[in-house]
């Protein structure tokens, strides 16, 4: 089951590799059903998924130098669903958008997709850290061929060389960890004990690579540059997907492996977070870019996750996996909402738009719906996972509670006032013509991150249900 | 006895004698244009050789150790020898059609010497062998006589070489005073309990010969120099096969004759890999011409080969040895068939021939360190082995300067493809031979990962006589 999910996009690139590049259509069209089968393999995954089961379900073993284990758990499921499901929704958004290269585009999501739902089901360190690192050659091309200005390549250097740096310091906590217990098998080193002071060196040095994914604010530079400058669908893989990997590592890696370090750590990573929260925020306000908007925004949401995944309780926790679920589908579709206002006008500065709610109707409600997401609208799924994840750390340190709440305050603002400066006023006739609302294609991706987004909002237990008995096992 | 020692070194023996017929058939019919229709295959004729003394050496099956133990023979120095002769096979077919007759008799040559080098016991053969090699490199490196540049890296070479084999041959002459004896397992034997005197001097000098030969830090000057000036196909050949006769010798000096002086080589070896490292991540930052960044990023990979020696983890360094030999293949594929001397040409590749910019962009990755590709495994070995020692400053060092040297390999993609060029670039064809070495090496370092086994066990067979000896 898993490995047919990771076997399956390898077998769309061979098709592609024999199509002729200049039959464009056809190669979106293999893409397209590729990543369609995937993400109906990885529902029925979810379909079969047992939720009373303790521990990791559909294991399979391959053997290489030593046997590798592959298995989900209620953590890692739906992170394969929302890899699977973006990568199918970005090849129809930017359908019509890439036009060069297309069979390479096409092939470079197909890898990351396999390369993804590996990362998140692949049961061993030094395999986890060989697929969270060859996510970055595709990523990499992705912005610098299919990027926009001529900052890219700046952008797409920081990309690479933030999150290069950071997980060779992985590297070596692994090589360490294989070093004195002789395997990287991540089910026998749940068993494992460390000393305290061992604990809190591995865990720092866990801590440098994710962080840098994360990203937490002193190591977030490279992210506003990398979404200016890439592509809409990597922009929304990068927010929707990318940036988990770091919020997974922790949960799976830092929090059970070292429990006494991340015990130790949770004042440091509560006053990160805090300072992620309220700094991002308030710089948001200050962008003139919208992809720069949006990306710091997520900064922002990400600290929530970091708060929630130390506060050490199943709220908390539950809370901050919602967050990372409802992000996915809420920063993917702002910055899908950017890319349909970027293929018509070529810019993504704010103060070309103005009014847009007269001549784009259906763009504004779409736009302002996910606008309210964003900034935590009750009903919404944002607003289940903030929620969550304050009332954890509400139970685990009133004080932080209190600081982080300001930023639910921020992100009312800066989304507001977006929204403000974009959709209402006198339309700029001077400066934009040619106005044309959302086409069907366009609709038609909008509409399931609509959905998800109201369903877990209304009704989150559906998405709860897996992952309660993973949660408990960790906290306990 | 002695009449079984040709049965030992048959193949060897075939490869002098055909190198010789090779000289013979050149001075009888002469090897200045115009040539004779004899003459003229010659890259043929020395493709044929070493392919047939290949064969003879894979299916040799009698070891043994011959005139008086100066050569032995065996299951590793069977192996060593056929990729010794596969390095000289690829640079031969990589030699373009032009080149003059000699340069294909000096790959021979060399070839013999480096043969012999990886068979030697005995300081004389080990001496003798390795100038046999190093002679014909400095006339392969100067071997473009019209050109200043070749000519200058030739004498470069030439000037630096001899004063190493001088440091050499003095090492030589220090252990034989301190042990009175040239076989190097008399060394072992003769220092095991303690140390003569005047050992250890002769030992580091020594090192500083052999350091010469591998271009480790800190005698790494040459290396840019000479790699620039000399022709491609002959850079290609330095930077493919002298290594693993060097490194064959180093690692079974280290193994037997110095194993019971550790405490005094290991750190001059952490000096010399911390420092190759540095000098590889940094000298090739600002670097713009093809030669030399690749020049210096060979210095980096012997410091990571030299890392691996130094904890003694024979393994690793050959391990990371051989998946540095299938990249610069592919390197060399690459650049010898565009005949590219600056980055700033490639600009454009990426638009023109896009499949072959995206192959060779995976190459640099490869050579960075990203995983899954191949490059990243012998990265990974060899800090898997700094870690084991307890020697984590320099495992972080390793670690950082592999981060540095991806910001040059990141530079070469970024020309290839983000560069805005304003002539437009015209699709460029290469050589059909240039394409399957480019692709076989390619599809090599893609695909090792899932089954990475072979390697390994390659790397284990070399270093198994000396290890399970110890």
């Amino acid at each position: 089951m898993l490995s047919n999910l990771i076997l399956l996009p390898w077998l769309g690139i061979i098709v592609l590799a024999f199509v002729p590049s200049r039959n464009t259509d056809l190669i979106r069209k293999i893409g397209a059903a590729t990543a369609a089968l995937c993400f109906v393999l990885s529902l029925w995954l979810w379909v079969l998924f047992d939720n009373q089961a303790v521990g990791f379900q559909f294991v399979e073993v391959k053997t290489w130098v030593f046997p590798v284990y592959f298995g989900i758990d209620g953590i890692s499921l739906f992170f394969v669903l929302l890899t699977t499901f973006l990568i199918l929704l970005c090849i129809i958004a930017t359908w019509e958008s890439i036009q060069t290269h297309v069979k390479a585009y096409m092939m470079a999501f197909l890898m990351m997709s396999s390369f993804l739902v590996c990362v998140f089901t692949v049961l061993d360190l030094l395999f986890f850290y060989i697929f969270f690192e060859s996510v970055l050659i595709p990523m990499f091309l992705m912005i610098g061929i299919w990027g926009s200005r001529a900052r890219k390549g700046r952008a797409a250097y920081l990309f690479f060389f933030y999150t290069l740096l950071g997980s060779l310091f992985m590297l070596l906590a692994i090589l360490t960890i294989a070093f004195e217990t002789g395997t990287t098998d991540y089910q026998v080193l749940l068993t494992t004990t460390w000393s305290e002071s061992r604990q809190i060196f591995l865990w720092l040095a866990f801590f440098a690579s994710f962080a840098v994914k994360v990203p937490m604010v002193p190591f977030h530079i490279w992210l506003p540059e990398a979404h200016v400058e890439a592509p809409t669908a990597g922009s929304v893989m990068l927010a929707g997907v990318l940036l988990k990997l770091g919020t997974y590592g922790f949960i799976r890696f830092s929090i059970p492996l070292f429990p006494e370090a991340t015990a130790y750590f949770t004042p440091f990573m509560f006053t990160m977070s805090i300072v992620a929260i309220v700094y991002t925020s308030l710089t948001t306000l200050r962008q003139g870019d919208l992809k720069k908007i949006i990306a710091y925004s997520s900064v922002a949401h990400m600290g929530f996750v970091t708060l929630g995944l130390f506060t050490g309780n199943v709220v908390g926790l539950e809370g901050a996996m919602m967050i990372m679920l409802s992000h996915g589908w809420v920063s993917s579709a702002l910055f899908l909402c950017v890319g349909v206002l970027y293929d018509r006008y070529h810019t993504r500065l704010v103060k070309y738009y103005q009014g847009l709610t007269q001549a784009m109707p259906l763009f504004a409600i779409v736009f302002t719906f996910f606008s309210m997401a964003n900034l935590g609208f009750p009903g919404t799924s944002s607003f289940a996972g903030e929620f969550m994840s304050l009332a954890g750390a509400f139970e685990a340190n009133v004080t932080v509670a209190i600081l982080a709440a300001i930023g639910t305050v921020l992100g009312a603002a800066y989304s507001v006032w977006l929204c403000n400066r974009v959709l209402f006023g006198p339309l700029q006739t001077e400066v934009l013509s040619g106005y044309s609302d959302l086409v069907r294609r366009e609709a038609a991706v909008f509409a399931p991150l609509i959905f998800m987004t109201l369903w877990m909002g209304i009704y989150p237990e559906v998405f709860l249900q897996p992952i309660h008995l993973s949660i408990l096992y960790l906290c306990a | 006895m002695f009449i079984n020692d040709w049965k030992v070194v048959g193949p060897e023996l075939f490869l002098g004698i055909a190198v010789q017929l090779l000289v013979v058939l050149g001075v009888w019919y002469g090897s200045r244009p115009p040539y004779s229709v004899l003459v003229r295959p010659i890259q043929a004729l020395s493709i044929l050789t070493i392919g047939l003394t290949l064969w003879l050496i894979l299916r040799g099956d009698i070891f043994g150790g011959v005139w008086n133990e100066s050569f032995s023979f065996n299951e590793s120095t069977r192996l060593l020898h056929a990729w010794i002769l596969v390095g000289c096979l690829v640079a031969l077919a990589l030699a373009n059609h032009k080149t003059v007759y000699e340069n294909s008799l000096f790959i021979l040559f060399s070839s013999l010497g480096m043969i012999g080098l990886a068979a030697s016991q005995d300081f004389l053969a080990f001496y003798l062998t390795l100038e046999l090699q190093s002679f014909c490199f400095y006339i392969l490196a100067a071997s473009r006589r019209t050109s200043q540049y070749s000519t200058e890296s030739g004498l470069k070479y030439f000037i630096l070489g001899a004063i190493a084999s001088g440091f050499l041959l003095f090492g030589g002459s220090l252990l034989y005073g301190a042990t009175g004896s040239l076989c190097f397992s008399d060394w072992m034997l003769l220092s095991m309990v303690e140390q003569p005197m005047f050992f250890g001097l002769g030992m580091v000098f020594l090192f500083v010969g052999l350091l010469f030969k591998l271009s480790a830090f800190p005698f790494h000057v040459w290396t840019p120099d000479v790699y620039e000036g000399a022709p491609t196909f002959v850079t290609a050949f330095f930077a493919l096969v002298p290594k693993i006769g060097v490194l064959a010798l180093l690692f079974q000096l280290l193994a037997t004759s110095f194993y019971s002086s550790i405490e005094q080589w290991q750190p001059l070896l952490v000096t010399a890999a911390v420092g190759s490292m540095l000098i590889g991540a940094l000298g090739a930052l600002g670097q713009q011409r093809l030669k030399r960044l690749f020049a210096y990023s060979t210095i980096a990979h012997v410091g990571f080969i030299l890392l691996g020696l130094a904890t003694t983890t024979w393994d690793a360094s050959f391990f990371y040895l051989a998946l540095y030999f299938v990249m610069t293949i592919a390197t060399f594929a690459f650049l010898l068939s565009f005949g590219y001397r600056n980055v700033n040409e490639l600009a454009g590749i990426g638009r023109s021939n896009p499949v072959l910019g995206i192959s060779f962009a995976l190459l640099l990755f490869s050579m960075a360190g990203v995983p899954p590709l191949a490059g990243f495994f012998g990265k990974y070995i060899v800090f898997q082995s700094a870690v084991a020692s307890q020697m984590y400053a320099v495992a972080l060092v390793a670690v950082v300067t592999s981060v540095m040297g991806g910001v040059y390999y990141l530079r070469i993609i970024k020309t290839m493809f983000f560069a805005k060029t304003d002539e437009i670039t015209m699709p460029v064809t290469i050589s059909p031979l240039a394409t399957y070495l480019f692709a076989a090496s390619l599809a090599f370092l893609i695909f090792f990962w899932l089954y990475p086994m072979p390697v390994y066990v390659f790397a284990e067979t070399l270093v198994n006589p000396i290890s399970n000896w110890i």
